[in-house]
């Protein structure tokens, strides 16, 4: 059952992520979650549709990551009801009756318009690890600013949005017809960041 | 910030997913997922790089016809069969069927996605054509066997023996002057601390941020600060280098023996100290990383040296005076790490 206060949104995205992610590896972390949950934010923007259909926000923190307090919620409800399990290790991994719910929650075409986002997200961690999608995304410039300032800030509002459509617009041209597969700019994304990163640290 | 086109379309051209959907479309993104899916549960068994031979695994598009096959119980057989290498087909229904002849793998991509590990590169094949599987990861190895750590220590000691004793991390070949790998560049400490700072933000788990040199107060800056936000730890790693280093004339640059791990002990004493008071007392554990290059009897002549010259330092510790990892509850025991020649 989803959880009124939280949002069918926010509570798809968990479940869904989770369910891709036992694809790639064996367990996830709840902040990995937020990672993929904003990486996922990205290729809806890269896919041309508006940031309000993404239905919930991010923040940058001051430890230079994204975070969405209705994601965090829905994870921590769908632990309580059983649907996603965490260890005492904090490893965390979705149960059958996760699986169950996220069968019928399927059946909503409003939801299952999000999950080509959310399954590219996941799967980029076949072939590059969580640190290096946090890595890229800490380049983005709002959560660089909010890291070195110390403060939290809403991301992708109006400025953050406005770079966000000018450096995708630039990926897009670049990708072209591969972008079939949202797979393709998800890890040509994080790459180039990554490979930024490592010029910066020359 | 600028998107650097150039950089974004090189990546483009390298990229395997886009290359795959361009000779198969989204059914072959989709048999690539699987494949490395796959590969990620059969490198849990073993590093490709202790095959004997080459490892193939294939999944089919449109409509390949497999040839004679045999289908394997379960995928830890795999480690039966790495020393000779192998060819395996992944089927829809997710078995694994085993290829007894080598096929020409640029024919058999035509109705297949395949990937090959040979030799240490990791190649996909598509349409007929090919191309290298970029590596992502710094320590070298599969792109699909990245390691990843929830503790430091751990994740050290990982660096320590499969990325710096053969030199296997793509970055840190760069600190080697020769192929023999006697001799560091003038100044590899860049290159050391860019290193470690690629693995440790790659394979570090959990709401962790890497930064490398950060400082400690107004002036001092430590190699790499590690930040564990959600246990509120800090860890502070100062890297040394020991060895000789050379120009790129090949005339002498600088040398370190012992000595400059135990000033870098007490430099990363020091900067412990300073973090205490400049943060107004934030928890920071000390990491001391020294990369050791030394070989005995090592001059200008690069012919002259012999196994045992070459090998003579890999198990000698360093004497560290005082022991501030004995002293401090805050330092970490140092990590001496080996670089060994190439032989």
């Amino acid at each position: 059952m989803i959880a009124g206060d939280i949002g069918p949104y926010a509570w798809f995205d968990a479940l869904a992520l989770a369910a891709h992610l036992r694809q790639a590896q064996n367990d996830f972390l709840r902040e990995e979650l937020q990672l993929l949950g904003y990486l996922a934010c990205l290729l809806s923007l890269y896919d041309g549709r508006p940031t309000a259909d993404w239905r919930y926000q991010f923040a940058s923190t001051p430890s230079g990551a994204p975070f969405s307090p209705s994601l965090d919620a829905a994870f921590a409800r769908l632990v309580e009801e059983g649907h996603l399990q965490q260890s005492a290790e904090l490893e965390c991994s979705i149960t059958e009756a996760g699986a169950d719910e996220l069968s019928e929650l399927r059946a909503l075409r409003m939801l299952t318009s999000r999950e080509p986002y959310l399954e590219a997200a996941s799967s980029s961690c076949l072939v590059v690890t969580p640190g290096m999608i946090r890595r890229a995304i800490s380049q983005d410039p709002d959560i660089r600013a909010a890291f070195d300032m110390n403060s939290r800030r809403l991301l992708l509002d109006d400025k953050g949005l406005s770079f966000a459509y000018e450096s995708l617009g630039v990926f897009q041209s670049a990708l072209g017809n591969a972008s079939v597969d949202l797979l393709a700019p998800a890890l040509v994304w994080v790459t180039y960041f990554c490979q930024q990163s490592e010029l910066d640290v020359s | 910030m600028q998107i650097d086109t150039e950089a974004l379309k090189q990546l483009v051209d390298e990229a395997v997913v886009p290359f795959v959907v361009q000779h198969h479309g989204t059914e072959g993104g989709s048999a690539f997922r699987r494949i490395a899916a796959a590969l990620r549960k059969i490198y849990e068994q073993f590093d490709p790089f202790e095959t004997g031979g080459s490892i193939v695994l294939l999944h089919g598009v449109a409509s390949l016809e497999s040839p004679e096959s045999t289908e394997l119980a379960d995928i830890t057989d795999v480690t039966k069969l790495k020393q000779a290498g192998f060819v395996l087909e992944l089927t829809p229904s997710g078995k694994f069927r085993r290829w007894t002849e080598q096929p020409d793998l640029a024919e058999v991509s035509r109705h297949a996605v395949v990937y090959e590990f040979a030799e240490g590169v990791e190649r996909i094949y598509a349409g007929g054509d090919s191309k290298e599987i970029p590596a992502l990861f710094p320590g070298g190895g599969s792109i699909f066997a990245a390691p990843t750590f929830s503790e430091l220590y751990e994740a050290l000691i990982y660096y320590r023996n499969r990325l710096v004793r053969t030199s296997r991390c793509r970055i840190l070949k760069d600190c080697w002057s020769d192929a023999g790998r006697l001799f560091f560049k003038a100044k590899p400490e860049k290159t050391m601390r860019r290193s470690l700072d690629q693995f440790l933000f790659s394979a570090l788990r959990g709401n962790v941020e890497v930064k490398p040199e950060q400082n400690v107060d107004e002036t001092h800056p430590i190699d790499i600060k590690v930040t564990f936000h959600q246990l509120g730890r800090v860890a502070l790693i100062e890297i040394k280098w020991l060895g000789k280093s050379r120009k790129d004339d090949g005339s002498s640059a600088s040398e370190h023996w012992d000595q400059r791990a135990r000033d870098g002990a007490k430099q990363l004493a020091d900067y412990l100290d300073a973090n205490h008071e400049y943060t107004g007392g934030q928890t920071a554990r000390g990491y001391l990383v020294v990369v050791d290059g030394r070989r005995r009897g090592l001059d200008g002549d690069l012919g002259g040296l012999q196994a045992p010259d070459l090998m003579h330092y890999v198990d000698q510790e360093i004497a560290y005076d005082p022991k501030y990892h004995e002293l401090r509850t805050d330092f970490e025991v140092p990590l001496r790490m080996f670089a060994e020649p190439k032989q």
